[in-house]
C-alpha cells in the first residue's frame, strides 16, 4: 500500500471536491439576479406548448371602449406582449398606453382568485356551485315577491355581455338596469338623437377635411378614441395634400392644447357658446353651406362680443375662427366626454352639430360628422315575458330615468343613493364606492342592500367593503366575447376577443355565469338565455356577418367564417358607408354651466378630469399607467391639483400641499402652479386615492370624487363631473 | 514520418482553404441604425414609453419618494419648458441617442458599453461594475442605474419578455434600439433567403411599433432610399445638443405650429 498521493488520487480528490462546487455555480441560487428572466413559474396552459414556442393571438382590447385590434404574443402559455393589430382599420397597428398595460390587468397579483362569499364579515372562498346555488335561490325568491327590486349596474355600455345582462334583467322582470359607466356619452347620444335622429355617438370622416375644431374635447387624453384621433390628426396634418389645422378651445393646457396649432383658452363649459358664436358670424357673413330652419334666431344672441364675455377670448378671435373654418371646410367639430362634463353638455353637443351643419360637414363624404354605420350582426330573438316580468317591468325605475326632470335619460346614477334600496344588486364592471361622486352615499346605500353581488376580477372598493358575493369574471385576455368598438370610423368594424392564455385563476366569464343562473332559475329565463355557453350566444349573433357575405371575411361555411374571424380578430366592412341625407333639428337654447356651491365661500370651479390612461380610476392597479406624463410640470406617480398662480394662496409654490374644500368634502394634496390654466379653476385628475384595488392602486393620491357634488344633468341624467365650486387654502 | 514542419504546413493550408469560402461570400451589409421622431405627428400619448417598459422588462416601482427621478426608464417623455416667454412647452420622446461618437463608451473602464458595428450603443449588463461614469458622461441623461434589485410578484413575473435579460442591482441600463427585435427580424429574413426590407424596419423597435400616430420611424441611415434617411434629410430635422459633436443617430422633426 502506498502512503503517498499519486497523480491519480489527487485528480480524483479534486474532481470530487469540484463537482458540488460546479453544481452550485451552474444552478444559480434563488436570489441570483441574473437568473430572474429564467424563472419559469407554473403557468396554466403551458403544457400545450413546446419549449419556447410562441403564438400570436389576434384579439381586441378592452381597456377602454375604443376596442382597438390587438395581437398578443404568448410564449409557453404566458402572455408577454401586446401589440396593435396592423390590419385593423381602427388603429392600424397603433396602441395606447392603456392597451399595453393590459398585461398588468391580467397579471395583477391581487386579483380575486375564485368565488368569495362574505361570512361573518370576511370574504371567504366558496365553490362556484355553492355560490351559484345561493344566488339562484335568492334571485328566485325575490322574483316571486318583487322582481323590480333587483338592481343591475353595468359599467359597460356596448357589447355582448352588456346585452346579455340587459336581456337577463328584462326576462327577470326588473326595469332597474343602469348601464354606461361614468359616461357623458349619454349627452352626446341624446344630442345625436334629437338633432339627427340616431341615438349613437358620431363617427368622423376626414379624407378631405383640413381642420379639426376641438370644443373642449379631451382628444388625445380621455381614453375613448384617443388612439384613433392620434392617428387621424397625424395623417391629416402630414399626409394630406393640405396640412390640416387643429384648433382647440379649452380651459387647460392638456394634450389637445399642446397638439393644437391654435389654442383658444376659454372658460370651462363655454365651448357651446363659442360654437354658436362662430355660427352667428358665418350667418352674418353669408358663408354657410346650408341654413337649417331656425338657426338664425338661435344664434342671434351669440354675437362675438357676448361670446367673448362668456368664454373669455377676444371677439376678433371668434371672427377669425369662423373665417378659418369656412376656408377649410368641411371640418371636424368634435365634442367628447370632456366637453360634455358640465350641466349644459346636451346644449354643447347640439351647438357643435349646428356648427357642423352650417359648414356642410354632416354626412359629407369629404369629411365631418357621420352617422356611425353598424355591423350587420344577427339580432337575438325577442325575449318572451311572463306575467311576473311584465308586472315588474311596468313598475317605475328607482333612479327616475324617463320621467321629469330626466325625461331623456336611460339611466341616472346620481339619484340612486337617495332611492329605495334594492333587495339584490348585481354589479358588472362597476365600482361605485370609488368612481361615483360622494362615494360615501354609495357605501350607505349598499349597507342597506341585503345581497350585493360583484363580478369584478379585482378586489376593488365595492368588493372589499360591501359585496356579499363575488363571482370573479375573467380578464379580457382570458375570455371569448365580441368587442363592439365605440364608433369612430365611417366603415363598420366589429372585433372579437378570444383567450390569449388559459384562465390564471378559478374565474368564470360573466356571460357564462348569467347563462348558468338563467338555467337554475328556469322559465322564462331559460328561454330568454337558451344558450349552453356564452360562446354559443356569441356565434349566433355573429353568423349575421357570415350571412351578409361581404366585408373583410367571406367564407363558404359558418365554421370557416368563425375560424377565420378568430384568426384575424375582427370583421370590417370593405367600403365606407355611403352618406345619407339627414334633416338637422336644432337646439332650443344654450345655457351656461351651473356650479354647485356659494361663489363667495367657494370661489373656484373644480375641473375633475380623466387623465391620460387612467379613466375614472379603473386602471390604477396597473403600475405603468401611473408613469404617464401628459402635462408639463406634473410628476408621475403623483396626483396634484393644478391651479393658476392668480388663484394660489399667498406663499404657496409648486410642490406645496394645499387643502381643497367643497361643500361636500375636503382633500389635501400637492399643488402645481400652472400659468396656462384658465384663472378661476382648479383641475384635479380622477383615479387617485384608492383604498383597495391592490398594491399598486392603494395609497396613490386622493380621490377627487369625494369633493364632487352629486349632480345629474337635466333631461339626459348624465352624471356631471364638473359642477362643483371649491376653495383652496395653504396647509 | 510527418515532421512538425509538415504538420504545420498542412494545417495552415487547410485553415486557409476553410476560411476561403467565408472571405469569398459577401460580408453582411453594415447598417447605421437610426431613428426619426416626428414631433408634428406625435400626440404625446406615452405609448412608446410604456411599450418600451413592456418589451424590455423594466420593473415598476411604487410611489416611493426614494425613486423619484431614479426609476429606470429607457424611453422617457420629457416636457421641455420654452426658453421664450409665452411660448408653449415641447414634449420629447427621448430614447438613447445612439451617438456615432458616444461619450459614454469612452469613459467605461471595463468595456461594458460599446458601439456595435451597426451603430447601436450596446451595454453588456454582466460586465457593468456600476461606477456610473457613463451616466455622468451622457449629455442626454439616457442611462439609468438600478438602485435596488428589480422585483416582480409571482404573478407579474409571467409577463417578462423571454428575449430580454433583466438587470440586477448595481448595474446601469439603457435603450438598445430593441436590438433583439432588430436581430430577430434580420435572422428571419436571412432564413427566408432575402434581405431585410426598409418597410420591415420602419416600425421595428417596440416604441415605433406601438406609436398610433406613426411618429417614430426606424431604419438604416446609410441607405439613401430608406424612409428614415429621407426624413432625416428634411429641413425640419434636428438633433439634440448637436454642438457637442456626439453625432446622435436619433433625429427629430420639428413641430409645425401652423
Amino acid at each position: 500500500m502506498r502512503d503517498h498521493a499519486t497523480r491519480r488520487t489527487v485528480l480524483a480528490g479534486l474532481g470530487a471536491a469540484l463537482v458540488p462546487a460546479c453544481r452550485r455555480a451552474w444552478s444559480p441560487p434563488e436570489d441570483d439576479p441574473t437568473s430572474r428572466s429564467q424563472i419559469k413559474p407554473p403557468v396554466p396552459g403551458a403544457e400545450d406548448y413546446a419549449t419556447y414556442e410562441e403564438r400570436w393571438i389576434a384579439s381586441s382590447c378592452a381597456q377602454c371602449p375604443a376596442a382597438c385590434g390587438i395581437r398578443v404574443r404568448v410564449v409557453e402559455g404566458r402572455a408577454v406582449r401586446i401589440e396593435g393589430n396592423r390590419d385593423n382599420p381602427l388603429n392600424r397597428g397603433g396602441i395606447g398606453a392603456r392597451g399595453l398595460a393590459g398585461l398588468q390587468a391580467l397579471y395583477d397579483p391581487d386579483r380575486v382568485r375564485g368565488p368569495l362569499r362574505r361570512i361573518a364579515g370576511r370574504l371567504t372562498p366558496v365553490t362556484w356551485d355553492d355560490a351559484l346555488a345561493m344566488l339562484a335561490d335568492e334571485l328566485a325568491r325575490l322574483r316571486a315577491r318583487s322582481p323590480e327590486r333587483l338592481l343591475v349596474m353595468s359599467g359597460q355600455e356596448r357589447g355582448f355581455v352588456h346585452e346579455l345582462v340587459a336581456r337577463f334583467a328584462r326576462a327577470y322582470g326588473t326595469p332597474n338596469v343602469v348601464d354606461g359607466s361614468p359616461s357623458h356619452g349619454a349627452a352626446l347620444e341624446a344630442a345625436m338623437e334629437r338633432s339627427l335622429g340616431v341615438r349613437e355617438v358620431p363617427a368622423y370622416g376626414w379624407s378631405a377635411a383640413s381642420a379639426i375644431l376641438s370644443l373642449e374635447a379631451g382628444l388625445f387624453e380621455d381614453a375613448c378614441r384617443s388612439i384613433y384621433f392620434a392617428r387621424v390628426a397625424a395623417a391629416m396634418r402630414r399626409d394630406n395634400a393640405r396640412r390640416a389645422r387643429l384648433i382647440h378651445a379649452g380651459p387647460m393646457f392638456d394634450l389637445a392644447a399642446y397638439n393644437a396649432d391654435r389654442w383658444l383658452r376659454i372658460q370651462p363649459g363655454t365651448a357651446g357658446a363659442l360654437a354658436l358664436g362662430v355660427c352667428q358670424v358665418l350667418l352674418r357673413d353669408g358663408t354657410f353651406e346650408r341654413e337649417p330652419a331656425g338657426v338664425r334666431a338661435l344664434c342671434a344672441p351669440f354675437t362675438p362680443e357676448r361670446v367673448a364675455a362668456l368664454t373669455g377670448c377676444e371677439p376678433d378671435a371668434i371672427v377669425d375662427l369662423a373665417r378659418e373654418l369656412w376656408d377649410r371646410r368641411p371640418v371636424l367639430a368634435v365634442v367628447d366626454e370632456r366637453s360634455l362634463a358640465f350641466t349644459n353638455g346636451l346644449d354643447t353637443a347640439r351647438a357643435a352639430i349646428a356648427l357642423s351643419a352650417l359648414l356642410g360637414a354632416i354626412e359629407n363624404p369629404r369629411g365631418g360628422l357621420r352617422i356611425a354605420p353598424a355591423a350587420p350582426l344577427s339580432p337575438w330573438p325577442d325575449v318572451a315575458l311572463d306575467a311576473v316580468a311584465q308586472r315588474g317591468l311596468a313598475t317605475q325605475r328607482l333612479d327616475g330615468a324617463g320621467r321629469a326632470p330626466y325625461a331623456g335619460a336611460r339611466a341616472v346614477l346620481e339619484t340612486l343613493p337617495d332611492a329605495a334600496p334594492p333587495a339584490i344588486a348585481l354589479l358588472y364592471h362597476a365600482n361605485p364606492l370609488f368612481a361615483r361622486a360622494q362615494p360615501r352615499r354609495w357605501r350607505d346605500l349598499f349597507a342597506k342592500v341585503p345581497l350585493v353581488v360583484s363580478f369584478s376580477p379585482y378586489v376593488d372598493e365595492t368588493v372589499a367593503e360591501v359585496a356579499h358575493l363575488v363571482l370573479p369574471d375573467h380578464t379580457y385576455l382570458e375570455r371569448v366575447e365580441d368587442a363592439t368598438p365605440m364608433p369612430g370610423l365611417t366603415r363598420a368594424v366589429a372585433g372579437v376577443r378570444r383567450p390569449a392564455v388559459a384562465p390564471l385563476h378559478d374565474t368564470r366569464a360573466t356571460g357564462d355565469v348569467l347563462l348558468a343562473l338563467a338555467h337554475r332559475l328556469g322559465e322564462p329565463l331559460t328561454s330568454a338565455l337558451p344558450w349552453r355557453t356564452a360562446r354559443d350566444a356569441f356565434e349566433e349573433r355573429w353568423l349575421g356577418l357570415h350571412a351578409a357575405a361581404r366585408g373583410t371575411i367571406v367564407e363558404p361555411t359558418p365554421r370557416a367564417f368563425l375560424d377565420r374571424l378568430f384568426e384575424r380578430g375582427f370583421w370590417a366592412e370593405a367600403d365606407e358607408a355611403p352618406s345619407r341625407s339627414v334633416e338637422v333639428a336644432l337646439p332650443l337654447t344654450w345655457s351656461p354651466p351651473r356650479w354647485s356651491g356659494d361663489p363667495a365661500r367657494f370661489p373656484l370651479a373644480l375641473l375633475a378630469y380623466h387623465p391620460l390612461g387612467h379613466a375614472e380610476g379603473s386602471g390604477a392597479n396597473q403600475p405603468w399607467l401611473h408613469a404617464l406624463r401628459s402635462r408639463p410640470g406634473l410628476e408621475d406617480w403623483t396626483l396634484a391639483a393644478s391651479l393658476s398662480p392668480h388663484d394660489a394662496p399667498a406663499g404657496v409654490a409648486t410642490g406645496d400641499r394645499i387643502r381643497v374644500t367643497s361643500a361636500y368634502g375636503s382633500l389635501v394634496l400637492p399643488v402645481h402652479l400652472d400659468p396656462r390654466l384658465a384663472p378661476g379653476c382648479v383641475a384635479i385628475p380622477t383615479g387617485g386615492g384608492h383604498t383597495a384595488l391592490g398594491r399598486w392602486a392603494r395609497g396613490t393620491g386622493v380621490n377627487v370624487m369625494e369633493l364632487l357634488a352629486p349632480v345629474a344633468a337635466d333631461d339626459t341624467g348624465a352624471s356631471v363631473l364638473c359642477a362643483t365650486r371649491v376653495r383652496v387654502e395653504a396647509v | 514520418m510527418t515532421t512538425r514542419r509538415d504538420f504545420l504546413r498542412i494545417a495552415g493550408a487547410a485553415t486557409v482553404a476553410a476560411a476561403a469560402p467565408a472571405t469569398a461570400a459577401p460580408a453582411p451589409r453594415r447598417r447605421h441604425w437610426g431613428m426619426v421622431i416626428d414631433l408634428d405627428r406625435c400626440a404625446g400619448c406615452n405609448a412608446c414609453a410604456i411599450a418600451c417598459r413592456q418589451e424590455n422588462n423594466i420593473p415598476s416601482y411604487a410611489a416611493d419618494a426614494t425613486y423619484q427621478g431614479a426609476r429606470p426608464e429607457w424611453m422617457s417623455m420629457l416636457w421641455q419648458e420654452p426658453e421664450r416667454a409665452g411660448a408653449l412647452p415641447q414634449l420629447l420622446p427621448l430614447p438613447c441617442m445612439h451617438c456615432a461618437d458616444p461619450p459614454c463608451v469612452k469613459v467605461c473602464p471595463v468595456g461594458a458599453t460599446y458601439k456595435d458595428p451597426d451603430g447601436i450603443t450596446m451595454q453588456i449588463w454582466d460586465r457593468c461594475i456600476g461606477c456610473r461614469y457613463c451616466m455622468v458622461a451622457c449629455p442626454y441623461s439616457r442611462r439609468s442605474f438600478n438602485w435596488s434589485e428589480p422585483a416582480w410578484s409571482e404573478s407579474e413575473v409571467q409577463m417578462l419578455n423571454p428575449d430580454v435579460a433583466t438587470r440586477p442591482r448595481g448595474v446601469v441600463e439603457k435603450c438598445t434600439f430593441c436590438h433583439h427585435r432588430v436581430k430577430r427580424a434580420g435572422e428571419e429574413a436571412r432564413l427566408a433567403g432575402r434581405a431585410l426590407t426598409d418597410a420591415e424596419c420602419q416600425r421595428l423597435p417596440a416604441c415605433a411599433a406601438a406609436c398610433p400616430a406613426e411618429a417614430i420611424t426606424f431604419g438604416d441611415l446609410d441607405d439613401p432610399d430608406s424612409k428614415v434617411a429621407r426624413l432625416a434629410a428634411s429641413p425640419r430635422a434636428f438633433r439634440l445638443l448637436e454642438h457637442l459633436g456626439t453625432e446622435p443617430s436619433v433625429y427629430y422633426l420639428e413641430k409645425d405650429r401652423g
